[in-house]
């Protein structure tokens, strides 16, 4: 154990006799909860996850890792107080900043860590009183909180001390103890209402959607805000001018700063101050007295697995019509091996949690960079953009090649499964050409990730360009389809979903600096041809027939090239 | 009569540590053959390479009259095998996960179709088909991988611990189901540590330990030749040294001064 959670742990048990006179064993919680924090620095968290990085080595200084991370999102937040003058206005913004944030932590955080279903098992059992468990866990929420929380505020706490006084910190730091508990409340409602709706089992899939949208959101954030602040660096906005204000919680607890601090503000400040004060008691008192309870014994559902048992009436009589997606299918594959891969990687893809939760935050990021990109270069008007080729030219080839990297990085990581084990199943079937399966594969997820993106910049392209556009565009699509050919060719090709994702990072370095590099090539060539349009014409075929006999060769890969014993 | 599975001087090493030391026996159809042996015997890399999962070993291995090693394919479309960890890709329901191992398998869809809506029913799990495996309990899964090793109409069917996670109605439709479809001429291949169930279901038993055949025969012939005592402890006597029975008395004396 780390010096950071002993000084928690000593911190809490300084309470002891307390929790001795409700009647807690001292020892037993002491054991519990060392064990509870030994297991906390062992796991990766969110931000780990959001981050993407491997655990080349076990975790074992995830706490310190946990707080590091928190501290930097602490000092991103003292940004709010670039934002015009007026205080009001600073303190909505860092609130803003502080609960999505800590809700966003705290949302994939709560389940593995604080709500341990193990406990029924291990801890439940033994001859540990109900008030112990108890105690032990909520000290344990405690901590974590504090884990999470604590440096993130202090930086905000530092700027407040050193820009107005100390008894202004005071102030925030009881103002951020308003807030937490606000967010707790926010984020056990959410959690409440999605368990309402939905079944235990689709619950995990769920919080990871909304941790993708928490990530992307964040990444949109980042890049969109140093550019507004930018442009309003030296506009006053007084935020408490507008009664709509008290709508927004962030801003009630910039309302009780001001109040407490100043003892002066307008109305619509001191409305803010009363919700800011009265709210998160009413809501702690709701968590306390009816949700918690409820929730708790909802959430130790979530990773029983005795829940199949309840039978599906619903889906008997789902009929044999043919879906949609084989019909796709079909289209796009030319044996039934193929078409096996195909499907397979398709459903998969949309179902296993490791995929989604690596290839769609970079759905998002590339949304968000494309839109940026046309904020950006706002000064060419839509016109001038039609006419003008010479300035359309590098958006139109960006916008094309863009896309290559969400191809890449979805086709990169289908061959990866935590359930990789599964994967004996192709290896005792008769399956002569594992090619053909992978091949299925790669082209399932090119028709499903790259297809509806190339097909509304076609749209995008004719619709201000006209017939002009298609060859360019055509070019560019063989090309990024050799591309990412090749590189399913060269580096390692796997079977859809039958490797485990741990080993090579470099490798993976390797592929984007490659991916980089040829791209930079390509596009500069055609860059440069760009306008000569038979030229194009030629090279597109060229590339289309390259592109071909590339999928046969990777339809002919037999068994000896992705041997693999791993299962 | 021409054996359906016949070995010869199989071994197999993994770098220096020796697992399958020349092993060879033969194995006739309508056998049901009990491979038994104490945890890291090599039971189950001789599964694995009967059904293909190791291709670099030495000897000989002919599945009816094929070199496994050169027809793999062919073999492999001879045999189904159920894993003995409900490792699957449980996302998918049990009708798409049976779909795409008929589709590997080259079966018609139509047919494979049917099948698999007539063997979960059997299963008393049409209800399931559509449901997400993910839910499923251990018992559950493991039909399904049962079905999956059935799903193609296999010669010979290797079951490696077939039982586990099942409860006591569901054993029993698997023992009759093994001595039926022994009774069709299929050949099976039954590895498991619960002997009880090895001594009732097999006419045959091969007993490995450390890469070497120590016993092979049926249950009645093992009683002749080591004495008339039950499957269990002609395995004991077999397989574990003096240490062995002494581990219990060790075990209580754990607790004393």
């Amino acid at each position: 154990m780390n010096i950071i959670n002993k000084f928690f742990l000593k911190t809490i048990l300084v309470f002891s006799p307390l929790y001795h006179s409700l009647g807690v064993n001292v020892i037993q919680l002491k054991k519990i909860l060392e064990i509870k924090l030994l297991m906390d620095d062992r796991r990766p968290t969110s931000i780990h996850q959001a981050q993407r990085k491997k655990k080349a080595k076990p975790v074992t200084m995830a706490t310190l890792g946990t707080m590091l991370m928190s501290m930097v999102l602490g000092l991103l937040y003292l940004s709010a107080f670039a934002f015009g003058n007026n205080i009001t206005t600073q303190l909505t913004i860092y609130f803003t900043f502080f609960i999505f944030m800590l809700a966003s932590t705290l949302i994939s955080d709560f389940t593995s860590v604080l709500i341990d279903v193990r406990d029924n098992y291990i801890i439940l059992p033994k001859p540990v009183n109900d008030r112990t468990v108890v105690i032990a866990r909520l000290l344990h929420v405690l901590i974590h909180i504090s884990k999470v929380v604590l440096p993130m505020a202090i930086p905000g706490l530092a700027y407040i001390i050193a820009e107005y006084n100390f008894y202004g910190g005071l102030v925030f730091l009881a103002d951020l103890v308003l807030a937490t508990c606000f967010t707790i409340f926010l984020i056990n409602a959410l959690y409440l209402l999605i368990l309402k709706f939905t079944t235990p089992q689709r619950f995990q899939s769920i919080i990871v959607f909304i941790q993708i949208f928490f990530t992307i959101t964040l990444y949109a954030s980042y890049q969109i805000i140093p550019r507004i602040l930018g442009d309003l660096e030296n506009i006053n906005i007084d935020i408490s001018k507008n009664y709509l204000a008290v709508f927004a919680p962030p801003f009630w607890f910039a309302g009780v700063w001001k109040e407490l601090y100043s003892f002066k503000g307008n109305t619509i400040e001191l409305a803010g101050f009363i919700l800011g004060i009265l709210l998160p008691f009413l809501c702690l008192f709701i968590v306390i007295k009816y949700l918690a309870p409820s929730f708790n014994a909802k959430l130790s559902m979530i990773s029983s697995t005795d829940q199949g048992t309840s039978p599906a009436e619903k889906h008997e009589l789902k009929a044999k019509r043919k879906s949609i997606v084989e019909i796709i299918a079909k289209w796009f594959t030319i044996n039934s091996q193929e078409k096996t891969g195909f499907l397979f990687t398709w459903k998969l893809s949309s179902r296993s949690r490791d995929f989604r939760m690596k290839v769609y935050p970079s759905i998002g990021y590339l949304l968000v960079y494309a839109v940026m990109m046309f904020i950006r270069k706002h000064k060419i008007s839509f016109s001038e953009f039609q006419s003008n080729s010479s300035a359309a030219k590098p958006i139109v080839l960006i916008s094309i090649y863009l896309f290559s990297f969400l191809l890449m990085i979805a086709i990169g990581q289908v061959k990866y499964s935590e359930k990789y084990k599964a994967s004996w199943m192709y290896y005792i079937t008769p399956v002569k050409q594992p090619g053909e399966i992978i091949l299925g594969g790669i082209k399932a997820i090119i028709v499903k990730f790259y297809f509806p993106f190339i097909i509304l910049l076609a749209i995008a392209g004719i619709y201000l360009f006209g017939a002009a556009f298609i060859p360019n565009l055509v070019l560019g699509f063989f090309n990024q389809m050799l591309i990412a050919f090749s590189i399913v060719y060269i580096s390692n090709p796997q079977l859809p979903f039958s490797i485990h994702d741990s080993q090579n990072k470099a490798g993976n370095f390797v592929r984007v600096i490659f991916l980089l590099l040829l791209l930079a090539v390509v596009g500069t060539l055609h860059y440069f041809l760009y306008s000569i349009w038979p030229a194009i014409l030629v090279l597109a075929i060229l590339s289309g027939v390259a592109t071909w006999l590339l999928t046969d060769a990777i339809r002919k890969l037999s068994w000896k090239k992705i041997w693999n014993e791993d299962f | 009569m021409e054996p359906v599975i016949s070995i010869n001087h199989l071994s197999k090493n993994y770098g220096s540590k020796n697992v399958l030391n020349d092993i060879s026996f033969d194995v006739y159809p309508g056998q049901v053959l009990g491979y038994i042996g104490p945890n890291g015997a090599g039971k189950s890399t001789t599964v694995k390479i009967l059904c293909g999962l190791i291709s670099d070993y030495e000897g000989d291995v002919k599945v009816k009259g094929l070199d496994l090693k050169k027809d793999t394919s062919a073999v492999k479309a001879m045999i189904g095998y159920v894993p003995e960890l409900a490792e699957l890709y449980d996302v998918l329901t049990p009708a798409e996960f049976l779909g795409f191992m008929g589709a590997l398998y080259s079966m018609d869809e139509d047919i494979c179709e049917e099948r698999i809506t007539r063997m979960m029913a059997a299963f008393g799990m049409e209800a399931n088909l559509h449901q997400r495996m993910d839910s499923f309990s251990k018992g559950m899964k493991q039909k399904v991988l049962l079905a999956s090793g059935l799903l193609h109409n296999p010669e010979i069917i290797i079951l490696d611990e077939p039982l586990s996670g099942l409860d006591a109605n569901s054993v029993i439709i698997i023992k009759n189901l093994i001595s039926k479809l022994a009774k069709e001429g299929k050949t099976i291949f039954y590895c498991s540590h619960m002997m009880d169930v090895v001594e009732k279901v097999s006419d045959r038993i091969i007993l490995i330990d450390k890469g070497h055949v120590v016993a092979d025969g049926s249950f009645e012939e093992l009683k002749q030749q080591q004495g008339n005592k039950s499957l269990e402890q002609i395995f004991a006597g077999l397989t574990s040294d003096d240490s062995m029975n002494n581990a219990a008395d060790e075990l209580i004396n754990a607790f004393s001064k």
